[in-house]
């Protein structure tokens, strides 16, 4: 037992006289500790989303403060330009961005809608995906009406009656979006635990211990099996 | 000078009498990486346990008894192929699958971990939507365990739960015009309303139309496999530390004396061990890379990845490889000056490299990660190297990103050598 802990004793040693050993072994505590008291490293920050609009098109506002007001994992926000966007999709503050062309309710009513949104990334990938699927949620949803109006206006037999027909179809449009008479998802949780998780950030910061726990055994495996070649 | 030309040479020398073992490490290096990938394709497809599993349950399904009863319920058709519709769109067939299953098993699943939500469709779902009278659809979620993957999913189920609903609106509230300003046409109502639900399913079908993406990280965006194409290759040039250890450990005491006794400084000695190990790696990625080139000829699937299409791009790309390899070979080589110990050099190289390549949003998107972390992520020299890479296959290679590259170099054969120098003078 003594010689064992004597050999222990000089393995150690042996290990200590390599200062890197020793920063690392310093660092990595430091490291930690900082990275648990520096709220940037854990801060439950959302994912930024920003929007422009280039004109001041009904749907695109309606669009806008749909996104804006909206309870989604993500945040919506308005930017001050284009080029502001760019800026903060580069700078990683913000996820990506959208902007919305000129004469969006013109367009969606010609039918020639293709491509009318540009979506600015930077090496995004799946959060992207999603955006769109609320970004065009939110966009149906003020423009819905209007397919209702516009096919009234379509119709001859019902033209005569249009001025009419858009005032209700506006007033029962807002009714039955704001009520419960509507499609719906209630969303709940196991055995009723409430349900708070909406941010996508969450869990996001944690650092991934695990997996360079993986690195390390893989890095070790294939150390060893070179060491067993040569 | 003589004596530099000399010490280089023997370098490159040393470096290309290791060209069998390097070549031999990179592909068993290379075949560990695209083996586990397989195999992690492979489980993915034909079982699914990577991605998540979404219990589906209808009142009326009975998997075990009554299978024939189930399918040929009209509604219960209807909901499945809604599925089916669903778990064809790109973002949700990556990250989920559907399971017909009853609630107790769901419920069950869902304590077990085995499923990570389950959707309750409500009895007559369809007739209900039909009529005016919407049952809400339950989507029940784990308690524990909410991730992103799942918060995503849960976001677009309640996306297209909107799109359904904002339909419907239009749809009661044209329907609510034949009781008042349209009363007297009540016998076109139904051919009315069947043309307008066209209209609103011809806005919402195809949502993706809407939508022209533009990449300002690159000239035309990477697709998923084109990211972890790049992913791995700067993880393989990371994991090379392990194939060209024996290369770059640092030399022994007499050798660094008499090194020093010839006026050869620690820089030059960094310099000459990188150029020798780096253009065995750079021969070995341009041959590649050439050659992936000519075989897209036959493979037009290969273009998918590398998108490289003019003889311009081509050079350029060729010199990418070279700073590419260059900088991330200087990473290691100033690693192994400030550890001076072949293992925990290795050690050191790769778990630096993993996490500096997870920070700089290289393993999993930037977005994902906490802000301080993302900030700090793309001051790391992984990011120049993972943009390169990029550009690289996509033919878009350019200066600033070069220059990044070439600084990174700079910085890093300069703190090696001053790591080395201040071993030598002690």
């Amino acid at each position: 037992m003594k010689r064992l802990l004597y050999w222990l004793y000089l393995l150690v040693k042996r290990q200590l006289k390599n200062p890197v050993i020793v920063v690392v072994l310093i660092a990595m505590p430091v490291a930690a500790l900082i990275i648990t008291n520096t709220a940037s490293f854990k801060e439950k920050e959302p994912v930024r989303v920003g929007i422009v609009l280039e004109d001041d098109d009904k749907i695109a506002i309606m669009t806008r403060d749909y996104l804006v007001n909206g309870d989604y994992s993500v945040q919506f926000y308005e930017a001050e330009s284009q080029e502001k966007l760019e800026q903060d999709i580069m700078n990683k503050y913000t996820e990506c961005g959208y902007v919305v062309g000129t004469g969006l309710k013109d367009k969606l009513d010609s039918g020639s809608y293709r491509d009318i949104i540009e979506l600015i990334i930077c090496r995004s990938d799946f959060v992207s995906s999603m955006t769109d699927e609320i970004f065009f949620s939110a966009m149906f949803k003020a423009y819905s009406p209007e397919v209702a109006v516009n096919y009234v206006n379509s119709v001859d037999i019902f033209k005569k009656h249009s001025e009419k027909a858009e005032e209700e179809i506006r007033k029962g449009y807002e009714e039955y979006i704001s009520g419960d008479d509507t499609f719906r998802i209630d969303f709940k949780v196991l055995d009723g635990v409430q349900d708070n998780g909406t941010q996508l950030e969450d869990k996001t910061g944690e650092f991934p211990l695990r997996a360079l726990l993986i690195i390390l055994v893989y890095i070790g495996g294939l150390f060893w099996n070179r060491g067993i070649l040569s | 000078m003589r004596r530099k030309l000399e010490l280089l040479k023997l370098q490159i020398k040393s470096a290309f009498l290791s060209i069998p073992k390097i070549i031999l490490g990179t592909i068993v290096t290379a075949v560990l990486v695209i083996a586990i990938s397989t195999c992690i394709g492979i489980a993915t497809a034909q079982d699914s346990d990577m991605r998540m599993k979404v219990a589906v349950v209808y009142p009326d399904y009975d998997d075990t008894e009554n299978s024939d009863s189930a399918d040929n319920n009209k509604e219960f058709r209807y909901i499945k192929m809604a599925f089916n519709y669903v778990s064809e769109i790109d973002t949700i067939k990556n990250v989920c699958t559907f399971e017909y299953t009853d609630r107790q098993q769901a419920i069950d699943g869902l304590r077990n971990n085995y499923y990570v939500m389950a959707i309750i469709v409500p009895e007559n779902m369809i007739s209900d939507i039909m009529s005016g009278e919407n049952t809400p659809v339950e989507v029940v979620c784990q308690s524990e365990g909410v991730n992103n993957t799942s918060m995503i999913f849960r976001e677009m189920v309640r996306a297209g739960g909107s799109d359904l609903a904002t339909a419907e609106a239009g749809i009661y509230t044209f329907d609510d015009l034949f009781n008042g300003v349209l009363k007297n046409y009540r016998g076109l109502r139904g051919t009315h309303e069947n043309k307008l639900n066209d209209i609103y399913l011809s806005y919402a079908l195809n949502r993706s139309i809407y939508f022209k993406t533009r990449d300002i990280s690159v000239k035309e965006g990477l697709s998923t496999v084109q990211f972890y194409v790049c992913t791995a290759i700067v993880m393989l040039l990371l994991l090379s530390t392990i194939t060209c250890a024996g290369n770059m450990k640092g030399e022994s005491r007499s050798l660094a004396k008499s090194l020093k006794g010839a006026g050869i400084s620690a820089f030059d000695t960094g310099i000459a061990r990188t150029t020798g190990v780096g253009i065995v790696y750079i021969m070995i990625f341009e041959v590649l890379f050439i050659i992936i080139n000519v075989m897209r000829l036959g493979v037009p699937a290969i273009s998918g990845v590398l998108a490289v299409s003019t003889v311009g791009e081509f050079i350029a790309s060729i010199l990418g490889i070279v700073v590419l390899v260059y900088a991330a070979v200087s990473f290691i080589n100033c690693i192994f000056s400030v550890v001076d110990d072949t293992v925990y050099s290795v050690i050191t190289v790769c778990i630096l490299g993993m996490a500096c390549m997870y920070a700089s949003g290289c393993i999993v998107s930037s977005a994902l990660l906490a802000p301080g972390v993302r900030v700090i992520g793309m001051y790391l020299p992984t990011n120049g190297l993972f943009t390169l890479a990029c550009q690289i296959i996509k033919g878009t290679v350019d200066i600033s990103t070069i220059m990044t590259n070439v600084m990174w170099i700079i910085i890093f054969q300069a703190a090696g050598a001053l790591a080395v120098k201040i071993r030598r003078d002690r």
